[in-house]
Parts: C-alpha cells; sequence; structure tokens
C-alpha cells in the first residue's frame, strides 16, 4: 500500500505507540481489501466497549485495558469525532433495584471511559443518533462504527463510510484516516435488489413501527445485496427515515440502501442502478410487514413491566408526540417507561415543557444510553429479571427477543397505552 | 512425515505452530464462542464443545459484527484464545481481532486450506511472511 509522508510518520511511531497501532490496523485491513491507499476522513464515530458493552467484571477490566492501550500516547483525535451511547444510566439501574455494588463498579467503569475520550476531545454525544448534532454533507469520507450510523449517512446523507468494527472506528479517529474500499468508491454504491411496494400498502399512512417492520423484513430479504425502495413518500420526515435505517443494520449485513426521490445518489432507480440490472426484485405487500410484526414479538404475557422509546434516540418531534399521548395520562405505577434521547434534545425537550408532561405521568426521559440493544441484552446482573418489555423499535426487539426477553413490539400509541394501563393490547 | 508448505498473504504479525482445528461455517467470536472457555457454543456447529485454545483456527471466514474483534481480545486475555487463525477470505472484522489480540493470521492460500489441512494436522503459521507449513499426521 502506498503511504504518505504523514502516515510514514505515524506508522514510524513519531505520534506514539497508539497511533502507530492504529494505523498498522488500518493498513491491515486496507490489503484484505486490496485499497490501494489510505484517505482523509472528516469525521468518525466510535463507541466504547467499557461503557457500551462491557460495564462490570472481569471483561470490563479488559475492555477497559485494550483501549487504555489503543490510545496510549494519543493526546487529540485527528478529525471530529462522535460517540455511541452507553450501557446504562446509574439512575436507572437504581430505579431497577440492582445492587449496589454493582451500580458501584459500573459507575466506576463510565468515569473511566469518559475521562479517557474526553481527555482525546471526543464530541460528547452519546448517541446513536449524531447526524442531530454534528451532521455531515453528501460525498465526505468518514470513518467508524454503529450499524445505524453508517447507514443513516450513506443512504440519506450521501455521506461515503463503511461498516467497520469497534478497534477500527476509534482507529480512524486518532490518525484520521480510512483505507480506501467498499463504500467510499462510487462504484460500490449502487442498488442490487428493486424493492416494490404491493398496492395493499399505503406508505403515506405508516406508522414508525410500519418503517420498522417493512425495514425488518426487506433486511432478511435482501441479505447483503443493496436495496432500492420504491414508491416511498419523498417528504419523508427524519424520524421515519432513522426507523427505515436502523433495523436494517441487524435483519442484514449492508451498509447502505437507495430510497428513489429520497436517497441524494438516488433521482431515478436507473441512477440508483448505476446502468445496470436489479439482481433480483422484492416484492413487499401487507402480508409481508404483519410477518415482520409477529416475528418481532416474543412475549406471551400480556402483563407490562418496562417500555422503552428512542431506538434510534428520539426526534423532538417524537417527544413531542409521546407528550400529547401521556399528557393528562398517569404512568401505572410498577411499570417503568423510558424514553432515550441524547443529552442536547433532552435539554431542547424540557426548555419546550415536553419533559415536564412526561415526567409528571411518570415516565423518565433519559440521555446518553443504549436501554435496548445494550443493557437489556447484556447489563442485567445475573438473576435479575426485567420482565416484559414494550417497544416500538424492531432493532431494540430483535436484540431483546435474541437475549431471551419477553418482547413485545407495535406502535408508538400502543406502547404508550401499555405504559398507562400495564397491559399489552387494550389500545 | 509429510511436510506442505503454503504461500498467502498475512493479516497479522507473529509465528505460532499447534495443532488444526477445521469448522466449516462462517466464525463470528463473540457470538459462536464462548470467549471466557474458548468452547464453541453455537448450536449449529457439528464442532459445538470443541476448544479452539491453542489451536491452529481454520474456517472460511469471519461473519462477526461491530463489537467481534472485541471477542478475539477476551478470548486472549483469558488465555483461551487459538495460537493462530486460517482463513480463506479475511472479514476485517477477524483481522482486526487478530491483530489487537497479538494472533498471528494467513489467508487466501494458493490452495483451499479447508482441503488440504486435516483435523489433528500439525500447522506452523508464519504470520510475518504470510506462510503457513502443514505437517501430516497420517502416514
Amino acid at each position: 500500500m502506498k503511504l504518505t509522508a504523514d502516515e510514514e510518520r505515524m506508522l514510524a511511531g513519531e505520534s506514539g505507540p497508539g497511533v502507530q497501532r492504529a494505523l498498522e490496523l488500518l493498513i491491515a485491513i486496507g490489503e484484505a481489501y486490496e485499497a490501494e491507499k489510505l484517505i482523509d476522513i472528516s469525521s468518525s464515530h466510535i463507541l466504547s466497549p467499557e461503557m457500551q458493552f462491557w460495564n462490570t467484571g472481569q471483561l470490563s477490566r479488559w475492555a477497559r485495558e485494550l483501549v487504555a492501550e489503543s490510545v496510549e500516547g494519543a493526546t487529540h483525535f485527528r478529525v471530529p469525532v462522535t460517540i455511541n451511547p452507553i450501557f446504562l444510566e446509574p439512575a436507572i439501574a437504581e430505579r431497577l433495584g440492582y445492587p449496589e455494588s454493582y451500580i458501584e463498579e459500573m459507575s466506576q467503569s463510565l468515569a473511566s471511559g469518559r475521562e479517557t475520550y474526553a481527555r482525546l476531545g471526543v464530541i460528547p454525544t452519546y448517541t446513536c443518533c449524531p447526524f442531530y448534532i454534528h451532521p455531515l454533507r453528501q460525498g465526505e469520507h468518514s470513518g467508524g462504527a454503529e450499524s445505524l450510523v453508517v447507514l443513516f449517512n450513506n443512504s440519506v446523507l450521501g455521506v461515503r463510510v463503511n461498516r467497520e468494527s469497534g478497534p477500527t472506528a476509534l482507529a480512524t479517529a486518532l490518525t484520521g484516516k480510512t483505507p480506501l474500499y467498499g463504500m467510499h468508491l462510487p462504484e460500490n454504491r449502487h442498488g442490487q435488489a428493486l424493492v416494490e411496494l404491493k398496492d395493499d400498502l399505503d406508505p403515506g399512512a405508516f406508522t414508525y413501527a410500519d418503517y420498522n417492520a417493512l425495514s425488518y423484513g426487506v433486511g432478511k430479504m435482501v441479505v447483503d445485496k443493496i436495496p432500492i425502495f420504491l414508491g416511498l413518500p419523498p417528504n419523508m420526515s427524519i424520524t421515519q427515515l432513522k426507523y427505515l435505517c436502523a433495523p436494517l443494520g441487524v435483519s442484514a449485513g449492508i451498509p447502505m440502501f437507495h430510497a428513489v426521490g429520497i436517497t441524494p445518489e438516488a433521482p431515478t432507480v436507473e441512477v440508483a442502478l448505476g446502468g445496470k440490472k436489479p439482481e433480483t426484485t422484492i416484492e413487499v405487500g401487507r402480508k409481508e410487514i404483519d410477518q415482520a410484526f409477529a416475528e418481532l414479538c416474543s412475549a406471551t404475557d400480556s402483563s407490562i413491566d418496562y417500555v422503552f422509546l428512542g431506538c434510534p434516540h428520539v426526534t423532538i418531534t417524537e417527544m413531542d408526540e409521546i407528550a400529547r399521548l401521556l399528557q393528562g395520562k398517569r404512568v401505572k405505577s410498577d411499570v417503568l417507561l423510558i424514553i432515550g434521547t441524547t443529552e442536547p434534545l433532552r435539554l431542547l425537550a424540557r426548555q419546550m415543557g415536553l419533559v415536564d408532561i412526561i415526567e409528571n405521568s411518570g415516565g423518565m426521559v433519559v440521555s446518553g444510553m443504549c436501554s435496548a440493544g445494550s443493557f437489556l441484552r447484556r447489563g442485567v446482573p445475573q438473576g435479575f429479571h426485567v420482565g416484559v418489555v414494550a417497544t416500538n423499535a424492531a432493532k431494540a426487539a430483535h436484540y431483546l427477543k435474541a437475549g431471551g426477553v419477553q418482547v413485545w413490539f407495535g406502535t408508538m400509541p400502543q406502547c404508550i397505552n401499555a405504559a398507562v394501563t400495564g397491559k399489552w393490547g387494550d389500545a | 512425515m509429510k511436510s506442505i508448505t503454503l504461500k498467502g498473504r498475512s493479516a497479522s504479525k507473529g509465528i505460532a505452530e499447534g495443532e488444526a482445528l477445521l469448522t466449516y461455517d462462517a466464525l463470528s467470536f463473540l457470538s459462536d464462542i464462548s470467549v471466557t472457555e474458548g468452547i464453541i457454543t453455537s448450536p449449529q456447529s457439528k464442532f459445538k464443545g470443541q476448544s479452539v485454545s491453542d489451536k491452529i483456527l481454520i474456517f472460511p471466514t469471519g461473519r462477526g459484527s461491530t463489537a467481534d474483534p472485541y471477542g478475539f481480545y477476551m478470548l486472549k486475555k483469558a488465555g483461551k484464545a487459538p495460537a493462530a487463525v486460517i482463513n480463506i477470505d479475511a472479514n476485517p472484522t477477524t483481522v482486526a481481532g487478530a491483530i489487537i489480540s497479538h494472533t498471528p493470521m494467513v489467508y487466501k492460500l494458493e490452495r483451499n486450506p479447508l482441503e488440504v489441512i486435516e483435523a489433528g494436522d500439525h500447522v506452523l503459521v508464519d504470520g510475518n511472511k504470510g506462510v503457513v507449513i502443514i505437517t501430516k499426521q497420517v502416514t
């Protein structure tokens, strides 16, 4: 691989052993993909193994050791860097009645992680939706991990970014470089599978849950082909689009989709296909959507213990919708209703009076944590029972189901109703 | 004993040798292996229950996600990692895992390692040169 003088200096260890190892890692990944060179990126999005995945115990200590080794000698990230959510806020752990020793250990791990990344100049977004705060432009090359960020950047914003892993995302942040392969090359960004919506669907009337189900179902059908959605409303909102993105990240391994009339690189289906013929055509109708809804539920017990909205983190629009649904109602005393977002949006929602409405109803608005994806999956202490969970997020439902948790998947009004009545299905 | 040398590409440096363990499915270090015990746990694998520790682990390619390299690293920390990895094609999550775990890894050999190598063969993996030397245990 051809290296620039700047890269040679990093490789020689002039910026410390962490940056040196980071560059070695990126070169090896590049060679595996036959990349001719590294390119400069304008930003990166990282995740923290010690804050998002392993919060306590031996695995957490190892995760911290790995991060310390990876950043050894580094003084500052080379580009603006945003960061994924943490696992669980100690305040929520307390509310759930977790053991004190567990909360203490978790808090130490979080404090250590926050300090490490703050020292390197991270933008402390702690969100899976960094595009709410640090949006990128069409054609920018970015680094990073988190399948939702990659899908949203490529498909909605036209940013060029690969689906990287945790360690390589950190390496791109430390070096400001990534290998030139995959989604960074225009010829790899074309769509391969046409997704046609049958006449029995009215996308203009889709709920967020419908978009989740569509995305989840299509992901299972395309597996590794880049889909091209036809017939979606050109005025889709950012909220709707994030729900079209996120489930594809768990039901398929793809980094990008095209939505004709929405994706910057898909003004027409012909452009999205790059002049080629589609490899396959998929038809999606009410039956397929209903099937995705059914697949995302694993619960048999209609009593609800925990309702989670905010996978991906809620927008201000959703915060307003949730507050309207809750206005004048009370969350049942033994149900925990959690709305997850990022801190700047929580502050705005508080200024708007929305957080007060939600809190006065007995709900909680939390920022910076991945309630469903992380903590319900891995963070629950041994022998501790979270109970039955309701959510309108397919990605969360997928992980919960895989983790053996009883989960109901439905619309936002159904979820709020479940929080108020303590029962699923009374809507 | 017959010895075969295969040339390939290096993904992660270092030299290690040991007994070959072959699996024919794409492998995730986080989902298919217990990271604290080094035991293959995926129910669909016919090698379920076998230990990867100190073995030369040979499989077609990785099927890792964002967090997969951490699984490889945890295995190494637990003292249960394979001595080296040989793949047909390299998935970047496996490459990243091997590098951060300081475990030699070689791929794209001139012949299919799953056909040339048999379980129990003694294999030396030279991740510096991208070479694999197989000593057949059958005579």
